[in-house]
């Protein structure tokens, strides 16, 4: 259900109709968002913000890209809860990532 | 946008956005390079030529704005364009960020295919025209460069010492290109002919018209007999060739003079130029040669203008007369840029007649230019041209005076002469050999470290000695690099300074202390790009 959403925006928005790179895309940006959030769930208990709206950021831009909007406001909230040092926002939205998580599988 | 391929460098962090990047543009006008290290991006701009650049900002170890900084050092203009979702919380403090470097731009991550080419086409058609102007722009530098050298080329060389007379002059366009002219045409029998003229306008019409109107001067005395060269005469070829040949696009105010230096006589005809001024040694003042302010209107005005021989001015002058010529631009020299107000003729007049009195008449010009800039006169708004000229008198003091092309050959020749001179005419061989010393030390310095400027490659170098068998006065004028002032040494430093450069085998280096033992008065100054050397040896009680 996800490979056709991000389909779409990378033919749509992107211009990128060529089926094997949108697979090259697709593989990479799963790749990015699981190594994103191993590092979230690595850095959370830490509560080092600087780093969790480091990582929020550039997990948002890369949503943006394929079309990914849960992520992508997962990602800014992760983000803004960062750069407002609140561990607990973060929390709340990593969590929501582990969730999303399983909609890419 | 064309069949050429543009290249495009994109630095970001994560891999998924240079892969998107990249897969945007695969088909179209960009050849793309990516990186995830902004010193490998930097190493990869380097190595070929960018037409755009795209960037994160937000990066682990180096952000956008320091990569913008390392590229900018290498590559002041080319465009970059910040890729960054920091949009989304705009604050004025990142745009401000951004928009401090003239060629940087930003794009949301969250853009389409066309949004990316717009902003691309747009960089990069920006970064072209500027490309294609500033090599328009150097080809221009370029040209004006080769046509300054032209003109200087035209011109005589700043000084001249025949047997008979000596000049000197200087010759500053405001520009890199000027409209004054001048041309001097040595005549049997201690004559010479001399046309002092300025072309009507600015830029290269008038340097244009400034090159053709020399180049018929040239041929003046090749293709008239003598006799023809009257001033009334030279004026009516000239209008008569700005009629004719430049179809009275310009026309040129212009003075033409013939000084015999036998008879001690001056005839000019004014065509709407400054007049001659001339010093008078007894009076001490200067005066001008032409209050009645006779002549005729400039060339290339009028088709129809009659140049009469009635109009012609004849006078006589004594042995120690100097004569000055200048153009108009000296009348527009001003203390500040917006001063309108020039210099007044009497105060020029005084500062002349202080001038004249000097000895070493080739110097004048510049001296007397330095005087006015000391007393504030330095801003320029127009072409300037200071010319003076004076009858050598024999049967006074003996001088011996050379002018020196700047090579080793010319140098080595006049320094010979000038040790034969004072040998001979002042009956000194210990002076003889300092001179040769002095001399075969200077004049090399000179021509290598002075005028290896390839601009200065043939400015000839004045030398002129006086003086009798105790004593001689040196005295060399260039016009290469501005010289330091010499540290004055003692004997005994001198002595220490040219055993330690002997004990060490020292291949340079000898020469300074060397003059300085030879001559311990030297007296150096510098008048608005002219150096002057005057060096006093004395004899220490050695064999005449």
């Amino acid at each position: 259900m996800m490979n056709e959403i991000f389909r779409k925006h990378l033919t749509e928005t992107l211009g990128i109709d060529d089926v094997e790179l949108q697979d090259e895309l697709i593989a990479e940006y799963k790749r990015t968002f699981y190594d994103t959030l191993d590092k979230l769930k690595e850095v959370l208990p830490s509560g080092d913000c600087e780093q969790l709206r480091r990582l929020g950021h550039a997990l948002k831009g890369c949503a943006l890209n394929i079309g990914d909007l849960e992520t992508k406001e997962l990602s800014l909230n992760i983000e803004n809860g960062g750069k407002a040092n609140d561990v607990e926002i973060c929390r709340v939205n990593i969590d929501g990532l582990i969730k999303q998580a399983a909609n890419l599988e | 946008m064309s069949e050429h391929k543009y290249n495009v460098l994109v630095l970001d962090d994560e891999k998924f956005i240079l892969l998107t990047v990249a897969a945007c543009l695969k088909e179209g006008d960009y050849q793309v390079t990516t990186s995830d290290h902004a010193e490998e991006a930097l190493e990869a701009f380097k190595a070929k030529r960018y037409d755009a650049i795209l960037s994160d900002i937000m990066m682990d170890s180096v952000d956008g704005f320091k990569f913008r900084e390392m590229i900018r050092s290498y590559n002041k203009r080319v465009p970059i364009i910040f890729l960054t979702s920091l949009m989304d919380d705009i604050d004025n403090s990142l745009i401000t960020r951004i928009m401090k470097d003239n060629y940087s731009y930003y794009l949301n991550k969250n853009f389409t295919r066309a949004s990316l080419l717009d902003k691309l086409d747009q960089v990069v058609q920006a970064y072209q025209a500027q490309n294609e102007i500033s090599q328009l722009e150097q080809k221009i530098e370029s040209d004006l460069e080769l046509a300054t050298q032209v003109q200087i080329a035209m011109l005589p060389s700043w000084l001249q010492y025949t047997e008979s007379y000596e000049f000197s002059f200087i010759y500053r366009p405001l520009f890199k290109i000027s409209g004054d002219l001048f041309e001097w045409i040595p005549l049997s029998g201690n004559r010479c002919l001399c046309v002092f003229g300025d072309i009507s306008g600015h830029g290269i019409h008038s340097a244009l018209a400034m090159t053709a109107v020399q180049s018929i001067l040239k041929q003046l005395s090749t293709v008239n007999s003598p006799g023809s060269l009257q001033p009334d005469r030279i004026l009516s070829q000239l209008n008569e060739f700005f009629c004719d040949k430049l179809n009275m696009c310009s026309y040129m105010t212009c003075l033409v003079a013939l000084w015999d230096f036998e008879e001690n006589t001056l005839m000019f005809h004014n065509a709407g130029h400054p007049d001659l001024l001339c010093f008078n040694a007894e009076s001490g003042q200067t005066i001008e040669t032409n209050p009645n302010q006779c002549g005729s209107l400039p060339v290339g005005m009028l088709r129809n203008t009659e140049y009469l021989e009635e109009n012609n001015v004849m006078m006589k002058f004594d042995d120690d007369a100097v004569f000055f010529s200048h153009s108009d631009g000296l009348w527009d020299l001003g203390t500040h840029a917006d001063d309108e107000s020039g210099i007044d003729p009497k105060t020029f007049a005084e500062l002349a007649s202080a001038a004249a009195k000097d000895d070493n008449v080739v110097a004048i010009p510049y001296r007397l230019s330095g005087a006015l800039e000391q007393i504030g006169y330095a801003t320029p708004r127009d072409d300037y041209f200071l010319f003076v000229i004076k009858k050598v008198v024999s049967g006074k003091k003996s001088v011996f005076r050379r002018q020196i092309l700047p090579d080793m050959v010319s140098s080595d020749r006049a320094t010979l002469e000038a040790a034969e001179f004072v040998e001979n005419t002042l009956q000194s061989k210990e002076l003889a050999a300092k001179v040769e010393i002095l001399l075969s030390e200077f004049l090399v310095n000179i021509v290598k470290h002075g005028l290896d400027d390839y601009k200065k490659a043939t400015d000839v170098i004045a030398l002129s000695i006086y003086g009798d068998h105790e004593k001689v006065v040196v005295s060399v004028l260039d016009r290469g690099r501005l010289w330091d002032s010499a540290a004055t040494r003692t004997d005994e430093e001198l002595d220490r300074l040219l055993t330690e450069l002997n004990q060490k085998k020292n291949q340079s280096g000898r020469g300074i202390p060397m003059i300085m033992k030879i001559a311990p008065q030297i007296s150096r100054r510098h008048h608005c790009g002219l150096n002057e050397t005057i060096f006093t040896i004395k004899a220490t009680g050695g064999n005449k």
